[in-house]
């Protein structure tokens, strides 16, 4: 299924690049930016107004290949990684310090208090500790599999975030197969976990390394059928798509979606989705290695699984991965059950959407739609911390167990049941409202 | 590719003598098949520090701290078993308070003891939370017995011939306040966050099973003893100190989740014994009497006519006795130490062959037998 | 078929999960109160009277009996001297001043089981509440109670706020101790009914600073069991 998937995807990736191509900034100014970054269009509209300052040297040159309209896109790609890796980055700083502060609080602690108020500077300090400890490569170790392993399982992750959005048009590549991107690329972090527990040359870090092995491509099952479940219902694979849809369609005739209610969410779409998204949930905390899925980690068993023998920056690495991971799979449960950036009150969603939109609501709605994204997705990574700070650890037959033989078959009858409803129901919700009916 | 061509290997693997798991520097060697332990080999003696060649070497006062040291998690059971020991040698009288006294310090520390095992079983199991509420709870009893006598955990506290320091009214309005802080509010809160988790039940029932017959031959004693259903206490088929005026019950493993013996059952003996102690130290607490703490004459030239004697007692992990020859002298000819630790760690190889165990299962097991390292190797 | 108990199951686990959940959660809320751990190098807890820790000699009450050295069931302590005032021993050495050239304890060794400070018979050695001790080389772990010197500067400086914690937390309990006594004055006739109804935190505080009190009151107290 994956090598298929890659195909596609590079096919797809490309796609995406040359839709980068486009003219954004004009769709900006028109209102209706469907399926692009903003970055791209204010960059582009920076560099096409100014250009480059006369007393630059070759600066007609330099003119002459923006015009070209090359710059534009290149820069805008290369400042959406960077805000996509700065984001994943503090994100990490804060949810490490906060995990510490949630296990804190609920083990009657006070957890950092140290560095900064509230020890809110903690990580960053930890962080900078790790870059300067020293790099150690075990002798035995294979040396550039170990080296290579800890940059590959954060790609695996980062590029799992390109078809993610974060807030309405905030995406850096809309692309048609957004979700099996998603579901492919995940792939990727087994194959750097493989390579670091096989490389490293130790029996723990081997144990560890199989059971990664088992656990993730296990657990991509009952996710991928989450995955189709949804794709069934919304008819597309788009994440922006999606979430579109559960914007609801209280005046979809003029080609503009304003939002809905909470009822409009895929959550409440029908009664499986319900059940859907509590085996999704299970399955993307064995899919990052959270507790009690944290079976290639088990600290009290296998030491530290996989990265027992990394330092240093090799081992932050993972770290970041991990917390990354934990934000990817929130923000796809964000985006495929719990209605994105629509905050389900529908004056709220409403805000700065339609033609009489000015740049002042168009901003404050953004602004508000990137809050809402934001906040559900962090909901559910406190919600992935308290699952950790209160259940042990499952043994890898149980692990198995849960995956092939109650997700499995539950997903399965979720599916089956939802592509019932909605051929019986016509695309109604629950409550008995319409979804989208085009 | 068919089964048969997949080539497939055994490795040892070297579990300890420095893994989070092992409660010690205790060393597994596991001849293991994928994550199927096959055979393990259990390696002591890492924490080995001649107590009993120790002991011929002092006089009877002087073999005390040491006693301490060697199950440091309930000190004062090892100071009171070579109490008794030295005082049916001697023919010492314990002064009535002084009973009181040590039954009520010998069942906080057991509960103080079950505490860690139930914190550690859950760290083993890879619950976090549960190990912070047990140390927190704890630490109130530590707080107590460091009023008490000075120390946390090598009180010296129980000595030949009575106790060090006597009671206040303020420590013991302190064990009454944390037993009623204790008592069913906390431990029904431990049950409910680990004892009756799905997952929790699911690691440790049908695991590590350990039949009545097989734990009585080799020697096992204590919970993990009761754990598979027998009843065998101590405190009440061999009374000493006043534990026969007491009332209590001895709570069995019962195989309510799985079979009988299994590392739940142990486990949920050590929850339901607290219960029991916090019982008996309510019942010392109302009726400790005035009067003398320790036998002032004996309490510090002890010299015993010569002879031999063997006396034990029920502390936290099964009996532990002590075999004193005198020869006369104030310093004892020969002290031999049962420790319990070291008899129920004997079991594990023999767990691991009886059925199918995975590397997670080891650890419950090794969590499940509740085994202080410093008692083993003494 | 799939059995029932598939479900119940199921069900089982997950109400299990959910109680549990429901317990951690309602520690993260309540987190304030819950705390019970301290900002340990800034806010330090009360040492009971009793606490072993590292020794102190009152010099001139020695008598160089050598009782503490031989209970001493690690031989940790070393002592030389003489005893009388002015030259060697003459007569019995009860109460006899002894001039001491070496008194030191060997922490490497020291197990702090408080046998020495027992036998004593002007009860001179005690082991105080001073319990963070470290050094960077054993041979410093040798500390000299003649001139309770400190290890190093760094040490000095450590100890000495140390000290004047402790004398300051002594000072808060005498304070603590007179408003109580004045407080147990006014309401003695209600004490008996509101000490039953204290809460458990409450009644640890205070009966923490009155062992201690009732300690300093009467040191002897503790000694007589040696005699």
């Amino acid at each position: 299924m994956n090598l298929f998937a890659f195909t596609t995807i590079f096919a797809q990736a490309g796609k995406g690049l040359g839709e980068f191509a486009g003219d954004y900034s004009s769709k900006w100014d028109a209102g209706t930016y469907d399926g692009g970054l903003v970055f791209a269009g204010i960059i582009k509209w920076l560099v096409t107004t100014w250009g480059v300052p006369e007393w630059v040297p070759l600066s007609s040159i330099l003119n002459g290949v923006l015009e070209a309209s090359v710059f534009p896109e290149i820069g805008a790609l290369l400042i959406t990684i960077g805000l996509v890796f700065g984001f994943v980055n503090i994100f990490a700083i804060g949810a490490v310090w906060s995990e510490r502060k949630v296990s804190a609080h609920m083990q009657c602690r006070l957890g950092p208090m140290e560095v900064g108020p509230h020890g809110i500077l903690q990580t960053v300090a930890d962080g900078l500790k790790l870059l300067a400890k020293e790099d150690i490569i075990p002798r035995l170790a294979d040396k550039p599999l170990f080296a290579l392993a800890p940059a590959i399982v954060f790609a695996g992750v980062l590029m799992r975030f390109v078809p993610l959005p974060f807030g309405d048009q905030l995406i850096a590549s809309d692309l048609d197969l957004g979700l099996f991107f998603i579901a492919a690329v995940g792939a990727v972090e087994v194959l750097g976990v493989i390579m670091a527990g096989w490389s490293s040359n130790n029996k723990w870090s081997l144990f560890g390394t199989i059971r990664t092995a088992t656990q993730m491509v296990s657990y991509e099952i009952p996710i991928g059928l989450a995955f189709i479940t949804v794709i069934i219902c919304s008819g597309s694979f788009s994440l922006m798509e999606i979430v579109n849809q559960q914007g609801g369609s209280l005046n979809a005739s003029d080609g503009y979606v304003y939002g809905g209610w909470i009822w409009h969410w895929n959550l409440f779409r029908n009664p499986f989705m319900l059940v859907l998204s509590i085996t999704y949930f299970i399955a993307s905390l064995a899919e990052c290695k959270r507790s009690p899925f944290d079976l290639p980690e088990a600290e009290s068993e296998l030491v530290s699984g996989f990265h027992t023998e990394y330092t240093g920056m090799r081992f932050a690495l993972f770290f970041l991965a991990e917390y990354a991971a934990m934000y990817l799979v929130a923000a796809v449960a964000v985006v495929i059950f719990l209605g994105g950036w629509w905050s389900g009150i529908y004056p709220l969603d409403a805000l700065g959407l339609g033609p009489e939109a000015t740049t002042l609501t168009k901003t404050l709605g953004l602004l508000i739609k990137v809050g809402v994204f934001l906040s559900k997705a962090f909901a559910l990574v406190f919600v992935q911390m308290w699952v950790r700070w209160t259940l042990p650890r499952i043994r890898l037959d149980q692990m198995m167990y849960v995956c092939w033989k109650v997700l499995l078959p539950i997903s399965l009858v979720c599916l089956i049941g939802s592509c019932l409803w909605e051929l019986a129901s016509g695309g109604a919700s629950v409550f008995g409202f319409g979804i989208v009916v085009e | 590719m068919t089964e048969a061509k997949i080539r497939t290997e055994e490795m040892l693997l070297n579990m300890g003598p420095q893994h989070p798991s092992t409660h010690g520097v205790f060393r597994v060697v596991v001849r293991t098949d994928g994550e199927l332990i096959l055979e393990s080999e259990s390696h002591i003696g890492y924490l080995h520090r001649c107590f009993e060649k120790c002991a011929e070497g002092n006089n009877y006062l002087q073999v005390v701290p040491y006693t301490d040291r060697m199950d440091y998690l309930c000190a004062m059971m090892n100071n009171w078993g070579y109490a008794v020991a030295v005082e049916k040698l001697a023919g010492i009288e314990v002064p009535e308070r002084a009973e009181y006294i040590r039954v009520m310090v010998a069942e906080l520390n057991r509960v103080a003891s079950h505490l860690l095992a139930f914190g550690t079983y859950g760290l083993d199991i890879g619950a976090i939370t549960p190990f912070l509420y047990a140390f927190r709870d704890r630490e109130r009893i530590l707080k107590i017995f460091e009023k008490l006598c000075g120390q946390r955990l090598n009180y010296s506290y129980v000595r030949v011939g009575g106790v060090t320091f006597d009671m206040t009214e303020e420590i013991l309005a302190d064990i009454e306040a944390f037993c009623d802080y204790f008592d069913p509010k906390i431990i029904d809160e431990y049950d409910n966050l680990l004892s009756y988790n799905g997952i929790f039940i699911s690691r440790t029932a049908n695991v590590g099973v350990m039949p009545a017959d097989l734990a009585i031959s080799y020697g096992v004693t204590g919970p993990s003893l009761r754990g598979s259903g027998v009843q065998r206490d101590l405190r009440r088929d061999a009374p000493y100190g006043i534990y026969d005026r007491l009332e209590f019950d001895v709570p069995v493993g019962t195989g309510e989740m799985g079979q009988l013996g299994d590392c739940w059952d142990r486990y949920m003996v050590r929850m339901r014994e607290m219960r029991q102690s916090i019982r008996l130290v309510r019942q010392a607490l109302a009726g400790i009497p005035e009067g003398p703490f320790c036998d002032k004459k004996a309490y510090r030239a002890v010299k015993p006519k010569a002879g031999e004697t063997y006396k034990r007692v029920e502390g936290a992990r099964g009996e532990v006795g002590f075999y004193i020859v005198s020869d006369g002298t104030n310093i004892p000819y020969r002290v031999k130490a049962r420790a319990p630790s070291f008899s129920n760690i004997s079991i594990l190889d023999k767990l691991t062959s009886l059925s199918d165990v995975m590397v997670a299962d080891l650890v419950a097991i090794i969590g499940s037998l509740d085994i202080v390292l410093g008692e083993v190797d003494r | 078929m799939i059995p029932c108990a598939y479900f119940m199951n199921i069900f089982k686990v997950a109400r299990s999960i959910w109680i549990g959940m429901g317990i951690t959660l309602k520690y993260f809320l309540n987190h304030k109160k819950t705390l019970c751990t301290i900002q340990y190098p800034r806010e330090k807890d009360l040492i009971p009277a009793r606490h072993r820790g590292i020794h102190y000699l009152e010099t001139e009450k020695c008598v160089l009996c050598w009782k503490c050295s031989d209970i001493c069931p690690v031989d940790c302590i070393y002592i030389e001297g003489v005893r009388g005032a002015d030259g060697p021993l003459q007569g019995g050495y009860r109460g006899q001043k002894a001039t001491l050239s070496k008194f030191t304890v060997d922490y490497t060794v020291c197990i702090f089981c408080g046998l020495c400070e027992e036998p004593c018979p002007p009860k001179c050695i005690w082991l105080g509440p001073e319990f963070d001790y470290h050094s960077t080389d054993r041979t410093m772990m040798e500390k000299n109670l003649l001139s309770d010197e400190v290890y190093t500067e760094s040490d000095e400086v450590f100890v000495e706020w140390a000290r004047g914690e402790n004398e300051r937390l002594q000072e808060e309990k005498k304070k603590q101790k007179e408003a109580e006594k004045a407080a147990k004055a006014a309401e003695k006739a209600a004490a008996v009914a509101v000490a039953e109804e204290t809460p458990a935190e409450a009644a640890e505080e205070t009966t923490e600073e009155a062992s201690a009190e009732a300690a300093e009151e009467n040191p002897e107290g503790e000694g007589d069991a040696a005699e």
